[in-house]
């Protein structure tokens, strides 16, 4: 059962609800006891004996302290172990997802998952709380009180219960159309936000064929429509509310009317009659309730489904069964590839098509091709974001799956294209990739990223915020951030996508030649855009549709006259270009 | 695919404290927005008012009942069918209630809903009315919560809030004043303890408006961390951190739980100590008010009818303490909505109202000299607004065929965007037909082009729908042409529903090929004088190719056209070639002419074109071509 994703949470809790149930309970009895004393107070007050009815008055004020007293260890302890509940499962949903890979993520837009951890987990969280709570307290105050009811008078209570019946099928049938028309509410509302989505994204076109009145008239048709289905959905709420209350008025009318009839038949007293009123009156919420809390379990648990359908997600990238050691002083940083051949989970092309090299350990190699030539998803497997490659991988030997997931990413730095850093300080970003970073450190990275020539501009230093991913700063400054940050954990292999794509040829150079000097025996593999700069490459790898077109030195593949060839004449016709320019 | 995470975001931004005078401009903004359903508006309160008047006839009917039927005098039958009028009199206020709050509802939702679409409305042309730059520098998941979330919290504050304030405080005058009708002595024993609730609520409240505060922004914080790192997700898993990030989530989460124990433990003393205080109220009446009824000074229907209004007190107010939440969040939103309705474009300032009539224009195009930077996003210590064309000066004659080229970044696709006005220049004029772009209106002037860009989406709609863009102005002979023309109409044959075929976002049941092919033909649809083609054909597989070089060619036939490339196979047919090297306009001229002569074209065409390379079929097939 799909609820039963939730005994694990609840179990953890049972202590604090089930004490929250006991108090409830025992609340609803003490304040189901005060219209039985409110007859007593009535009914001695008509007789006369008033130090009677102040003897009831007191034990209603005592009977509500206690009952109060009930409802706070129910809030408190209850519905507080809904919030910790719900803090548990935006932890195990945050670590599940953590754990899950790109294929994954590929599959899954951020938005939908923000959603999930947003609105899916508060659906949980009512079902959990109020829902639970409601549930309880309904049951219980509906039964205690038509026990009662039956015991001041059997005859009245059939009275005051004949409408029930009519408000339990009124309260079913609300939530009945309620479900249908919310459904349909909301695909509209879907089609509202995909529209204004796409055509917001597409801005450029909407306004180069200046279709915004065009667009704009859709948008309002779409809005309208959906004012529209909203307003029949609201239709029932609005057919339902006064519904229940009329119901519940006339169980009242009824009760003050028959049972006005016994009183004045003497079979029962004015008090039993005014407890009767009180009664229907404690009854009325509970019932109405009813609706609300059938609505609160509904959400809840397709938002369970919603959420356990990610819980059920498996890795694609998993930690090996025996995993084999690759410890710090055995890492050389050797890479084979062996007839290596990937398509995206969702792709219907291979990206990369058999390729099979091999780079040395302590060696500067480049990847160099066209957009889209599969560069990025080399580096990615390279990285094990993804496994499902034909072929095999190699490090220093032993195949990358089997390698330990720890020693791997101790051993691997990587630095992607646009730095992509988080919303920390500058220290934070450069130290995530590990536990503890000493000041020197962070100058000696900060002086091979060339960070530190930037320095005077951060206006709180090392700890100036960068804001949501980056910035405040210059797309340069990013990537140096994202090296430095790659570099922290002191690694083997080095990963470079495209980092110095905003990076002046200068600074590069600066770069390249610390990081050669620096790193003296880590292997470099990098990709790159900027051909001018890999004529002391070690290797240099060549991509063309996926392919490894070329390979070899920067002299060779000159030599050789290829694709290699002509890029890099392209380039460096356009510097000679800028530079006569310059010169004239 | 973390870029197009990111577009898909979801963003939540801290909120500013908001000035308690800032709430009330903001009340004062938002009440205008009700200003044309204020007759509705006025009736539902009318409702409202009556819905708490008709509230308080039950316990004045049951006192009626027991004074006046139970304990009365008169015989059995007399005092019988007095109780029989009470209740029937009971059950017509019932149904009275129940009419008057389902009108009070409808009223109300539907005033909301319309309000929340005017808003809507409102907000989505003003997006549409903005400067390009504003979505260079807002993601559109943000703009997205203005229009969704944002608006319906606001719904909330029209709807649930109005009710709940109007009716709560005339459900409060209505007890009181009828309590005092009834017995002016009595009256006031109940009075004494509401100043005690309304300390009570004064307090609660105070305590949980900083608690609400502190959850919304815990939350933000929680929900923007999370977003980060699932965007970011292949850092934090290649450099093996999921332990650690995952332990800063907990501090985050943690923070928020403890949060909303704090407003738990709130909630938990307010409600069972406004019952408590409301039953000392009772008490009160049944000990003072006992006495009076054995001195026959008051009734017992009266002592009922008072101990039931004295249960009822406290509803209302703890209602509206309850409900301070919503009220709060929704003002939040509504400070966002409005900060963004108030940024102004600058270029589509004039596009408003009815557009004036379009007419034809020759399609003659002058730069001159054209400077233009981006403006930098944000104050960023570093970057400055980069140059990024430098004095551009060229002319295209009617129906001449230009091309640009120039490697990535010498500014090919800003001339495009300058041109369509899509950025205003730093210095030097534009002219189209003769005219500055600054003197058209910004749409009749984008009339007189189309424009074909490298990533082809497509809309949610029809194949048709895509290529007239939802406007009448295509007529369907010109469109069926186009379709012929280039080439869809054997795409379109295969569709089961042809034309009427639904496409999807980002359209994925056409090949990207497929998809540039309808935007090819849309281009053609609209039969403007000036074309504009980027990078059109950069995106697709060498199949394709040909076969949108093809379209391309029934495309630029007698019209004006500027064609950006990188792949120079593809331009040698233009009347002219325009070589763009670092912002500016290094040469010019037709490919004969820059062939014949030492230039920067000539010498790419011979890296390019070196015709023989096996791996670049392209070439090939453009030298077979001429």
């Amino acid at each position: 059962m799909r609820i039963s994703r939730l005994f694990k949470y609840l179990r953890r809790h049972r202590g604090a609800l089930l004490l929250g149930v006991i108090a409830l309970v025992a609340a609803d009895l003490c304040l189901l006891t005060v219209p039985w004393l409110l007859r007593d107070a009535i009914d001695a007050l008509r007789e006369g004996h008033r130090s009677a009815a102040n003897r009831a008055a007191l034990l209603m004020l005592a009977v509500t302290a206690v009952g109060g007293l009930g409802k706070f260890v129910m809030r408190r302890w209850m519905i507080g172990a809904s919030r910790k509940i719900e803090r548990e499962l935006r932890h195990d949903f945050a670590a599940h997802v953590f754990t899950l890979s790109s294929s994954f993520f590929d599959r899954h837009k951020v938005g939908d998952l923000m959603a999930l951890a947003t609105n899916d987990l508060n659906a949980i969280r009512m079902l959990l709380g109020p829902g639970i709570m409601y549930v309880i307290d309904t049951s219980v105050t509906l039964t205690i009180a038509i026990l009662l009811m039956i015991r001041l008078s059997g005859e009245l209570t059939i009275y005051a219960l004949l409408p029930l019946p009519l408000l339990t099928l009124a309260v079913q049938q609300a939530s009945r159309f309620t479900y249908k028309r919310f459904a349909v509410v909301q695909e509209q509302f879907a089609e509202v936000n995909s529209l204004a989505q796409e055509t917001l994204t597409s801005i450029r076109t909407v306004k180069a064929y200046a279709r915004e009145e065009d667009i704009s008239r859709r948008f309002d048709e779409s809005a309208a429509r959906y004012v529209d289905l909203n307003i029949s959905y609201f239709k029932v709420q609005a057919v339902m509310h006064p519904m229940m209350g009329l119901l519940a008025g006339l169980a009242a009318t009824l009760v003050l009317l028959l049972g006005g009839k016994l009183v004045m038949a003497g079979s029962i007293s004015v008090g039993t009659l005014v407890a009767f009123l009180a009664y229907v009156g404690q009854l009325t919420w509970p019932t109405i309730a009813l609706g609300w809390t059938v609505n609160l379990w509904q959400r809840g648990l397709a938002s369970l489904d919603r959420i356990g359908e990610i819980f059920d997600e498996q890795p694609e990238v998993k930690a090996p069964e025996h995993p084999v050691a690759w410890p710090k002083p055995a890492r050389r940083g050797a890479l084979t590839l062996d007839q290596v051949s990937f398509t995206y989970p969702l792709g219907d092309q291979a990206v990369l098509r058999d390729i099979s090299c091999r780079i040395e350990a302590g060696t500067w190699t480049a990847i160099v091709g066209a957009t889209g030539s599969g560069k990025t998803t080399l580096l990615r497997l390279l990285t094990r974001q993804y496994d499902g490659f034909e072929g095999r991988i190699l490090l220093d030997g032993i195949d990358l799956r089997q390698i330990d997931p720890a020693d791997l990413r101790a051993g691997t730095g990587f630095a992607p294209q646009d730095g992509f850093l988080f919303s920390d300080s500058l220290r934070q970003n450069i130290a995530f990739g590990v536990d503890e970073l000493k000041d020197e450190e962070l100058a000696e990275l900060a002086r091979v990223s060339r960070l530190e020539r930037d320095y005077e501009s951060f206006p709180q230093g090392w700890d100036t915020p960068v804001g949501e991913r980056g910035i405040t700063l210059s797309g340069g400054q990013k990537q140096r951030v994202g090296i430095a940050r790659a570099l922290a954990p002191h690694p083997t292999l080095l990963f470079l996508d495209d980092v110095f794509s905003s990076v002046d040829t200068e600074t590069e150079a600066e770069l390249t030649h610390e990081l050669k000097r620096a790193w003296k025996g880590s292997t470099v593999v990098l990709v790159t855009h900027r051909l001018l700069s890999l004529s002391d490459a070690d290797q240099i790898l060549v991509l063309d549709d996926g392919g490894l077109a070329e390979h070899g030195r920067h002299d060779e593949l000159i030599a050789r006259d290829g694709i290699y060839a002509r890029l890099w004449k392209e380039q460096s016709l356009e510097l000679e270009y800028s530079q006569r320019r310059g010169d004239s | 695919m973390t870029d197009a995470a990111v577009q898909d975001g979801f963003e939540l931004e801290e909120e500013q404290d908001l000035a308690p005078s800032g709430d009330r401009r903001l009340l004062g903004r938002l009440m205008r927005y009700l200003r044309p359903y204020r007759g509705r508006v006025a009736v539902a309160l009318v409702l409202i008012v009556l819905m708490s008047a008709l509230g308080i006839a039950g316990p004045l009917l049951v006192k009626m009942a027991i004074d006046q039927a139970l304990a009365g005098e008169g015989s059995i039958q007399v005092r019988t069918a007095m109780l029989e009028r009470i209740a029937i009199f009971y059950a017509a206020v019932l149904v009275l209630t129940a009419a008057v709050h389902y009108g009070q509802i409808m009223l109300l939702q539907v005033t909301g809903q319309r309000v929340m679409y005017d808003l809507r409305r409102e907000l989505y042309a003003h997006l549409l009315r903005q400067d390009t730059a504003l979505f260079d520098r807002q993601p559109v998941g943000r703009l997205m919560t203005r229009l969704t979330s944002d608006i319906e919290a606001l719904n909330e504050l029209f709807t649930s809030g109005l009710v709940t304030v109007v009716m709560d405080v005339f459900t409060l005058l209505a007890i009181m004043g009828v309590m005092v009708w009834l017995d002016w002595r009595l009256a006031l024993l109940a009075f004494l303890v509401i100043p005690i609730l309304f300390v009570l609520a004064l307090f609660f409240r105070s305590r949980v408006r900083r608690a609400f505060r502190q959850i919304r922004v815990r939350l933000a914080r929680i929900n923007t961390f999370l977003q980060e790192h699932i965007a970011g997700i292949a850092i934090v898993q290649t450099f093996g951190r999921s332990r650690q990030r995952l332990e800063r989530f907990d501090t985050l989460n943690e923070a928020h739980t403890q949060a909303h124990l704090s407003t738990v433990n709130s909630f938990a003393v307010f409600f069972p100590a406004v019952e408590l205080v409301s039953t000392t109220a009772v008490v009160l009446l049944l000990w003072q008010g006992g006495g009076w009824v054995q001195s026959g000074a008051v009734s017992l229907g009266t002592l009922v009818a008072f101990v039931q209004y004295a249960q009822r007190f406290y509803r209302p107010i703890s209602d509206l303490s309850e409900k301070f939440n919503i009220l709060q969040g929704a003002m939040a939103a509504g400070e966002r909505i409005f900060d963004l309705l108030d940024t102004q474009p600058t270029i589509e300032v004039t596009a408003t109202g009815a557009p004036p009539t379009f007419e034809r224009g020759d399609g003659s195009i002058r730069f001159e000299k054209v400077h233009f930077a981006y403006r930098p996003l944000r104050d960023s210590g570093g970057d400055q607004a980069v140059p990024v064309l430098r004095g551009i000066d060229f002319e295209v004659k009617p129906g001449q065929r230009i091309a640009i080229v120039g490697s990535t970044g010498a500014g090919k696709s800003t001339i495009i965007s300058l041109l369509c006005r899509f950025y205003d220049l730093s210095s030097g004029r534009i002219l189209v037909d003769g005219r500055d772009i600054r003197e058209w209106d910004p749409r009749l002037l984008r009339r007189q082009m189309a424009l074909v860009l490298q990533d082809p989406r497509l809309f949610s709609g029809t194949v048709r729908d895509n290529l007239t863009l939802w406007s009448d102005r295509v007529d369907p002979d010109r469109l069926a042409e186009a379709v012929e023309r280039i080439g869809l109409d054997r795409i379109i044959a295969r569709l089961p529903l042809g034309l009427e075929e639904p496409v999807f976002e980002g359209g994925s049941r056409l090949s990207t090929g497929e998809r540039q092919l309808v935007a090819f033909a849309r281009a053609l649809a609209h039969d403007p004088p000036i074309l504009i083609l980027d990078e059109a054909t950069a995106s697709v597989d060498t199949e394709t190719e040909a076969r949108l070089q093809q379209a391309t060619e029934e495309l630029l036939r007698g019209r004006t056209s500027i064609v950006i490339a990188h792949r120079l196979s593809t331009v040698r047919n233009s009347d002219r070639i325009l070589v763009l090297h670092e912002g500016m306009l290094v040469e010019d001229g037709t490919h004969d002419e820059l062939m014949a002569e030492d230039t920067l074209y000539r010498r790419l065409v011979e890296i390019q074109l070196r015709g023989d390379h096996p791996t670049d079929p392209r070439a090939l097939r453009s030298d077979q071509k001429a």
